[in-house]
């Protein structure tokens, strides 16, 4: 048993692969994207930030009940990236809501329709708590987004 | 330098040949890991139900929905998937099948973890280490050392894989450019986002507070400790170039295992404090070590227990009892 070299057109090949890959994953890093995954640029806890925040979305329903919505209600397995998408919040300001936030509400209220046609939404109000830093200080809500 | 000292010089740095019994290891290590972490995480055949709307696909998953349709991401088609990818990495890990076995379940381990998250980044990207670990293995001859292939191949009396190989210098350097780009990455990011302050910048400060465990809210309120904890952290990321130094000098082995350590226990905290879980990229540290060394050794320590067991005074009583 020996040192087994590998085939010329493999090693072409994979090195080929190799470069074409080491291109895509410098490319998102710079770019912090993910389009090319698995060759990915975005990394988690990265903006700095001067407080922690908690989103929910409370809705009113035809029964008159109010409900906190959590993921199974509307059929997500997380709502964590959905609910950030809705919300601006530039450092050092209050947050505000993300371009296309308006849509992306009715989106919500139309998966909770569907699921509970018997107990519909009429209202719904998407808030943001803010937890200033560093932690142990009030927090304070701020409403962000009304519907309809 | 002309263009043939180039060619040798990259063809030196990713085609070194390797001992194939340490990718045989990784192989080992990575389906075992991967069998479990699928055999425990059944709740995600219940993401099939999640409302289409929540669905952010990432571009390559488009490309598979656009083949496949919607019927390929719903619960049974998931069901499946789990099934068969369980079969797939039981036979790659005892080496059985082995190239087919992973090329099967390096993309089904990848469809399974990016569906937790509607095929968005959340759920992709945390296995992205084992899903990467996979994909080459299936290229490098993983199977020829401590397999069933391996083991009929010598029954049936046909030549045994070469000792060391070239395209398995290839999987290994691979594997851990990867880790090292996307931790140098990852550092890059941080500072580029937030500046060079950023661990004293409240990122990680409210990361516990949004996501953190108890624990983790009970250390958010120690701020000097978060930031110290987040400037180790940046260190770490930034210095793990230190598993492509040569293995040769005791120093840069020595830099090599305390790199390796802080890792091991910065995933466990981030699992504890955050609920985030590496626990894939930990595993592929391991590259680092000569592998192939760990079995005979491992040998020796049990034979060396044994012996001293045979030998010990409470042995030797209790056989003259009998």
């Amino acid at each position: 048993m020996g040192k087994d070299r590998a085939p010329r057109l493999l090693v072409l090949l994979l090195s080929a692969g190799t470069a074409a890959w080491l291109v895509a994953q410098v490319t998102a890093t710079v770019k912090r994207s993910s389009d090319l995954w698995p060759a990915s640029g975005v990394n988690v806890v990265t903006k700095r930030q001067d407080a922690g925040y908690r989103s929910r979305i409370v809705i009113r329903t035809t029964t008159g009940r109010l409900h906190r919505v959590r993921p199974a209600d509307v059929g997500a397995p997380s709502l964590d990236s959905y609910l950030a998408r809705l919300v601006y919040r530039p450092p050092h300001s209050l947050p505000g809501p993300a371009n296309g936030a308006d849509d992306r509400l009715d989106r919500l209220i139309a998966a909770w329709n569907r699921r509970h046609p018997a107990d519909r939404a009429v209202s719904a109000t998407f808030s943001v708590e803010v937890l200033p830093l560093p932690a142990g200080r009030h927090p304070r809500v701020y409403q962000v987004l009304k519907w309809p | 330098m002309a263009v043939g000292g180039l060619v040798s010089l990259w063809r030196r740095f990713w085609f070194t040949a390797v001992p194939v019994r340490r990718v045989a290891f990784v192989r080992v290590v990575a389906c075992v890991f991967a069998f479990v972490d699928v055999a425990t995480s059944g709740y995600i055949t219940r993401a099939g139900e999640a409302d289409r709307v929540f669905s952010e696909r990432l571009p390559i998953f488009r490309v598979v929905q656009t083949l496949t349709g919607d019927a390929a991401a719903s619960s049974t088609a998931l069901r499946v998937v789990q099934i068969v990818l369980l079969v797939t990495l039981a036979c790659a890990a005892v080496g059985l099948g082995t190239r087919l076995a992973l090329l099967a379940a390096a993309p089904l381990y990848a469809w399974w973890w990016a569906s937790e998250f509607g095929f968005a980044l959340a759920g992709a990207q945390g296995r992205l280490a084992v899903i990467v670990t996979l994909g080459v293995l299936a290229i490098a001859p993983a199977g020829g050392a401590y397999s069933v292939d391996a083991a009929l191949a010598k029954r049936r009396g046909r030549a045994p894989a070469a000792e060391v190989d070239e395209v398995a210098g290839w999987a290994v350097r691979f594997a851990t450019v990867f880790v090292v780009i996307s931790y140098v990455g990852s550092a890059c990011t941080k500072v580029k986002t937030a500046g060079i302050g950023w661990p004293w910048g409240g990122a990680l400060d409210s990361a516990l507070l949004h996501h953190g465990s108890r624990l983790g809210l009970y250390l958010a309120r120690s701020p000097w400790l978060v930031h110290l904890l987040a400037l180790t952290a940046l260190v770490w990321l930034a210095t793990a170039w230190v598993l492509l130094l040569p293995r040769a000098s005791f120093l840069t082995r020595r830099l090599r295992d305390v790199w390796v350590v802080y890792g091991a226990a910065a995933v466990l905290l981030s699992y504890v404090l955050l609920g985030l879980s590496f626990f894939g990229w930990a595993l592929l540290s391991c590259l680092a070590y000569d592998l192939e060394r760990a079995v005979p050794q491992g040998r020796m320590v049990l034979q060396r227990v044994a012996e001293r067991l045979r030998s010990s005074p409470a042995t030797a009583a209790a056989r003259s009892r009998l």
